[in-house]
């Protein structure tokens, strides 16, 4: 319950913190909302010798409108997200991911900077922005600056991303989704909105004479890091929606996969229900293309 | 009735909702120090040393104890059998593991630390060295021939061995035109109340009085096991309870973590208070339920269930918790469910293994027994082509038989279950829900429904005297005391705990029923042994059935003094008056005259020497109540039908509830927002129990889901809306009518869904068995036989 | 290890409080301030027993240090009844049979506090919804649910009349 004793910093700027992991990075813990990072205290799962606060840190806590697509600081809360008009208009996928974040009370805290730093395979966020496709990276800063990562290539394994450990995420760019864009974000959890088991990002868009040109079918918490549901999305991209044989296209959703056992859900349970939830996700999504 | 049967407002409730009730957590004493248990990362291990020096050495660690010195301090933990035993083979246990350890989060050691977050931090200072040994978590391979032995005193892996065979049992399997053989399984899980244990413990060594606050639901008891085991004079311990969040049968436990700390204190002669962290109560508190039923029905064509044999085995965990025998007597003799069966034998055993010990919680296992029959009662209708509800009306003992002794001694006392039965239905719309399920099954649609109906047992008449002995017959009892005083307040005083079922408010109604006077001015006290008489506590479905008359008859007593009092202060006999609550009245020649309330309880303390001779001063009285003096395991007899429509999702494996119906006869009701809220929590907690919740353990007896992320209490989201509907059939042998009912919600819905699936899905061509009915278990019984396309 | 010195309000009232950088706000609430009725019911920020509003949000106070409290404005359910007057949600509570052992309580009560401020309208799924981050082990949310759909309209009348 109780964690093991740390030294504390609240640096009130950027290069504060970027100075202090490089010179002490090996010792130390960032911790943006907590929500990850003060659980795996408590239990003494980690023991980091310094915690690195962000939270005096201005000018990372924001949802801007940049025309192409939309800016958002890396310490924007999960409830931000929810309650955001901005992103209901603009990229409406990314609030169908915040509201299923853990519960209430954790969306208050918790920041989608820290929920893609955290790499868990369960996360909510990352399938749904792989699913969102090119155009959709994060900033980060370091000793030597600033870099973009296209986020298709961010998450790498298990609790690990292409972040270098000096590194410090500071936004997230996602892109506008276009008009009439199916999408939909589906997770399946045993219990209320715990970390799922199967979750199913869908966006899709139709081209003027009716066929699938945008098609990404991605699937989160089926092995480390979100993958693409290739065959399936194969098999839908430039057909008709009336000329699909929607089971037929998703019994090949988890090919290729070596889904991961846990305490919740075994491989083969994943591997059964991926195509059921692919399924519901792609007609969820559809309706929404048509309407 | 003023009070009795209304919905009251709790009294309680004020100080729960504003945060002003005190829990074991909020006391703190001056000069507290708090402490922490050294637990066993391994499930089976020799201890080979266990190294204090690094610890002794360190400023933040006042004391420390280990099994050793445990040992020789202290007596071995205590255990009882609740029926006669064919042998209770009694494995050794201390407070703290000496040489062995035989399951992962065994307390090894004990220290004292100056402050809460010290504590955390030196513990791992305490090091221990193990030699791990085999581990077995199966209890069907601990009973294999070459298996390793848990305890070296013991045979076998078999603590104890159990017996009850009733009626003609070879009779009834001789009339049999077939026997429905059947083996059922609920897996391991637990009550996990949001609030863990927790005790503070304070001794003064030269008064060698030991005061001890703790989460518990058996104040009395409690003091009686610390007397036993730490050889101190029993008059010379005080046990407080606080108000206990939530206790379950969980809190019956005398955990050796209670006898640790107390020997801190008696150590060190300050206050030590330990509160549980939640991943140690997931692995190391009790665990319940893990039962296996073997079961044969002897039937006749007709559908008349002629008797059945059991075999019962309790996977019992590394030790002998001190209650295991309650669940493992009550998973298998009732499985004679509320029927006419000629004969029943039930055989139980409680294994060894390297798990956590299995011990009570609520409904006491008779949760497997109602799922066992009530599965039976299915599957034998199915094979005779009948419908389940008509083999059940075939069956079921009828309102002429009773009262009515079945063939396994239940002595069930009144009421109408056939008619609950028939209420159940109604309500549910049963044809109607069956010509539902034909049609959704056209549309590759699983709708199901599953229904258990049983006779529970509101109070115990076992263990309930302070060290109970075993093979000796014993009755529950209640007693109590009742004072008024002078400013005609009432304060009703019971040894037992508030765990959060309203006792303060329905003991109130029941008094201020009795006495006629405002609810307002009764209070009710519990869980203090120093000023209160002995009770076996919160425990058993005791408060209403026997607790409350009690309470009922000691309101009498006191009615009876006032009216007395107040007819010698009028100078009038105690047959011509009449009270009113407020005053005493007699019709005399002279005309009405009368005394009020207030000036005889002044003059009862304050003008003594106006009494008649003989009679006591002050307003006091007690209340008593025996049960009946009946061979039988309950004082009273609740009944319910539980009935469950769910939806089996057969491509994911998930649950969804369509309806759930209740109806319930607990005899008569005092408040009946509080039985339904314990009705409504309890099978929401079946339904977490059956579905979602499922203590894990590895090869190496390691726990897997020991953290709430893992072990899946549910929330809000997953129990649905619950109907509940009420017969009140009074039980005759209570002053009052009532009968308990705390438990008895929470043995019908384990059946009620395993029932429910099955009849959504065996047709499909599985078998539906075994809980937990998670999503992944169903997906694996379909997996074999789903069609594609 | 550096403690260091923070000022927050809780309750209305201001404190000013020397701590080390892991304390736990829940352990600076009830063990430093005294204010015991937010309650611990794990250590996984699951049970939602420790759930106090901070700055208007519910938060869960055993899962954030108690140095992220400074300049904060928190209430507790200590500081839910004004002036000694029960709070349309602890009213609803107590009128709908709502608690049992009182240890879920106080963090319902905050949550429902959260959900009907954010939404004053719900709907049943929206309050069970809103109640996903706290347990209860004795009442099977059912009146809990009604409390807080009572509690609504009893602070929608409220504001009406205002």
């Amino acid at each position: 319950m109780i964690p093991a004793a740390f030294d504390y910093m609240d640096p009130t700027n950027l290069s504060e913190v970027i100075d202090i992991l490089k010179e002490r990075g090996n010792d130390a813990k960032l911790m943006a909302g907590g929500m990850s990072l003060l659980p795996l205290l408590k239990l003494r799962f980690v023991e980091p010798k310094i915690i690195v606060d962000l939270w005096k840190v201005p000018g990372l806590s924001y949802i801007k409108d940049m025309g192409q697509y939309l800016a958002i600081g890396a310490m924007t809360t999960h409830y931000e997200i929810e309650a955001s008009e901005l992103i209901k208009a603009k990229c409406p996928i990314l609030i169908e991911a915040a509201k299923v974040i853990g519960s209430p009370q954790v969306r208050n805290l918790g920041t989608i900077g820290g929920n893609l730093v955290h790499a868990d395979p369960a996360a909510d966020y990352p399938p749904v922005l792989v699913a969102l496709g090119k155009g959709t990276s994060v900033k980060v800063q370091g000793p030597s600056g600033e870099r973009t990562i296209p986020l298709e290539k961010f998450f790498v394994g298990v609790f690990e991303t292409q972040l270098n450990p000096n590194e410090v995420l500071t936004e997230i760019q996602v892109p506008v989704q276009k008009k009439k864009t199916g999408y939909a974000y589906l997770k399946m959890s045993r219990r209320g909105s715990d970390p799922g088991i199967v979750n199913v990002a869908i966006i899709a868009r139709q081209s003027g004479s009716g066929v699938l040109e945008d098609m990404s079918v991605i699937l989160g918490s089926v092995t480390n890091t979100p993958v693409h549901a290739y065959k399936t999305e194969e098999l839908l991209r430039g057909k008709r929606i009336d000329a699909i044989n929607l089971d037929e296209a998703v019994e090949m959703a988890a090919d290729g996969l070596e889904p991961t056992s846990t305490v919740q859900a075994d491989a083969q349970y994943r591997l059964d229900v991926t195509p059921v939830r692919v399924k519901q996700a792609l007609i969820s999504s559809f309706s929404l293309m048509i309407h | 009735m003023r009070y009795i049967g209304k919905s009251i407002k709790r009294k309680e409730d004020p100080a729960f909702l504003t945060g002003n009730a005190t829990y074991i957590n909020d006391i703190s004493l001056p000069g507290m120090l708090y402490a922490g248990f050294v637990r066993s990362p391994y499930a089976h291990a020799r201890i080979i040393k266990v190294n204090t020096e690094q610890a002794e050495a360190d400023s933040r660690i006042v004391a420390i104890i280990t099994g050793e010195e445990a040992a020789s301090k202290t007596q071995p933990m205590p255990v009882y059998t609740y029926m006669v035993a064919k042998s209770v083979e009694k494995p050794i246990r201390h407070c703290l593991a000496t040489d062995r350890v035989r399951y992962v989060g065994e307390a090894v050691a004990v220290i004292a630390a100056t402050d809460m977050y010290s504590a955390a931090d030196v513990i791992d200072s305490v090091k221990v060295e193990y030699e791990p040994l085999e581990v077995l978590i199966d209890p069907e391979k601990a009973l294999e021939p070459g298996a390793i032995k848990l305890h070296d005193n013991l045979d076998s892996n078999v603590g104890m061995v159990i017996t009850r065979e009733g009626g003609d049992v070879v009779g009834a399997f001789k009339e049999a035109d077939f026997v429905l053989k059947k083996r059922f399984s609920i897996h391991r899980h637990m009550g996990s109340p949001i609030e863990t244990r927790g005790i503070i413990a304070d001794y003064n060594k030269w008064s060698q009085e030991l005061t001890v606050w703790c989460s518990t639901q058996i104040p009395h008891i409690l003091g009686a096991h610390l007397a036993d085991t730490l050889q101190i004079p029993q008059q010379n311990i005080h046990v407080i309870a606080p108000f206990v969040g939530g206790g379950f049968g969980h809190k019956l436990q005398f955990a050796p973590e209670y006898v640790a700390v107390c020997l801190l204190a008696m150590k060190i002669g300050r206050p030590v208070k330990w509160i549980e962290d939640r991943s140690e109560s997931l692995k190391a508190w009790v665990h319940a339920r893990e039962q296996i039923s073997e079961i044969e029905v002897a039937v006749k064509n007709d559908g008349t269930l002629l008797g059945a044999k059991v075999k019962l085995i309790t996977n019992g965990g590394g030790y002998l918790d001190d209650r295991v025998s309650g669940p493992t007597i009550g998973a298998a003799i009732w499985a004679v469910g509320p029927y006419k069966m000629k004969g029943f034998r039930a055989d139980m055993k409680v294994v060894l293994t390297n798990k956590c010990p299995y011990g009570a919680y609520r409904g006491f296992g008779v949760q497997m027994g109602v799922l066992t029959i009530e599965r039976c009662v299915d599957l034998i209708a199915h094979r005779l082509g009948m419908d389940p509800m008509d083999v059940r009306r075939k069956n079921l003992v009828t309102p002429d038989m009773l009262p009515h002794r079945n063939v396994i001694g239940m002595c069930f006392d009144s009421g109408n279950y056939p008619k609950a039965l028939e209420m159940a239905l109604e309500k549910a719309g049963y044809q109607q829900l069956r010509e539902e399920q034909r049609r959704l099954r056209k549309q590759g649609r699983y709708i199901g429904i599953g229904l258990t109906i049983a006779v529970e047992a509101g109070g115990w008449n076992t263990y309930t005297a302070p060290m109970a002995v075993p093979f000796v017959r014993t009755l529950d009892f209640a007693n109590l005391t009742l004072k008024m005083d002078i400013s005609t307040g009432v304060i009703l005083s019971i040894g037992d705990s508030s765990v959060g079922t309203g006792h303060h408010t329905t003991a109130a109604q029941v008094i201020a029923e009795e006495l006629a006077i405002d609810i307002d001015k009764v209070k009710v006290i519990e869980g203090d042994t120093a000023i209160s008489l002995y009770d076996s506590g919160t425990r058993a479905s005791r408060f209403s059935g026997v607790v409350l008359p009690a309470a009922k008859l000691g309101a009498i007593n006191l009615k009876e003094k006032i009216k007395k009092l107040g007819a010698f202060l009028l100078g009038a006999s105690v047959e011509d008056v009449e009270y009113t609550g407020d005053k005493v009245i007699w019709m005399s020649e002279a005309g009405e005259q009368s005394i009020s309330l207030k000036d005889i309880a002044h003059a009862a303390y304050a003008e003594i020497a106006r009494l008649p001779v003989g009679m006591e001063a002050g307003l006091e009285s007690r209340g008593s109540f025996v049960a009946p003096n009946i061979d039988t395991v309950g004082v009273t007899w609740p009944y319910m039908v539980h009935l469950a429509v769910v939806e089996v999702d057969v491509d994911t494996g998930f649950i969804k509830f369509l309806r759930y119906i209740v109806v319930d006869d607990c005899g008569t009701v005092v408040n009946p927002a509080i039985v339904e809220s314990q009705i409504i929590g309890a099978t929401a907690m079946c339904i977490g129990g059956s579905i979602y919740e499922e203590l894990v353990y590895d090869e190496d007896g390691q726990l897997l889901t020991g953290s709430f992320v893992d072990y899946l209490v549910p929330t809000a989201l997953e129990i649905p809306s619950i109907e509940v509907y009420h017969m009140e059939t009074p039980a005759p042998q209570i002053p009052g009518g009532f009968k308990g009912m705390g438990e008895a919600p929470n043995v019908y819905a384990y059946g009620a869904i395993i029932n429910a699936v099955a009849d959504a899905i065996e047709h499909l061509g599985v078998e539906v068995t075994a809980m937990p009915l998670s999503p992944p278990n169903i997906l694996k019984l379909l997996r074999g036989v789903r069609k594609k396309g | 290890m550096m403690k260091r010195t923070i000022r927050l309000t809780v309750n209305g009232k201001q404190y000013v409080e020397e701590v080390e950088p892991r304390m736990l706000l829940v352990h600076l609430l009830r063990e430093r301030l005294g204010l015991k009725g937010t309650h611990i019911g794990c250590e996984d920020t699951i049970c939602g027993a420790c759930t106090i509003l901070m700055n208007g949000n519910a938060i869960k106070s055993c899962t954030i240090l108690a140095l992220r409290a400074d300049g904060a404005n928190i209430t507790t359910i200590e500081g839910v009844a004004a002036e000694g007057k029960l709070h349309p949600v602890q009213e609803a509570f107590w009128e709908e049979h709502a608690l049992e052992c009182g240890y879920c309580t106080p963090g319902m009560v905050i949550s429902a506090i959260q959900l009907l401020k954010r939404n004053p309208n719900p709907t049943e799924d929206d309050v069970r919804h809103g109640l996903e981050g706290n347990l209860c082990r004795c009442t099977g949310y059912q009146n809990i649910v009604k409390a807080v759909l009572s509690a609504a309209k009893k602070l929608n009348k409220r504001t009406k009349s205002d």
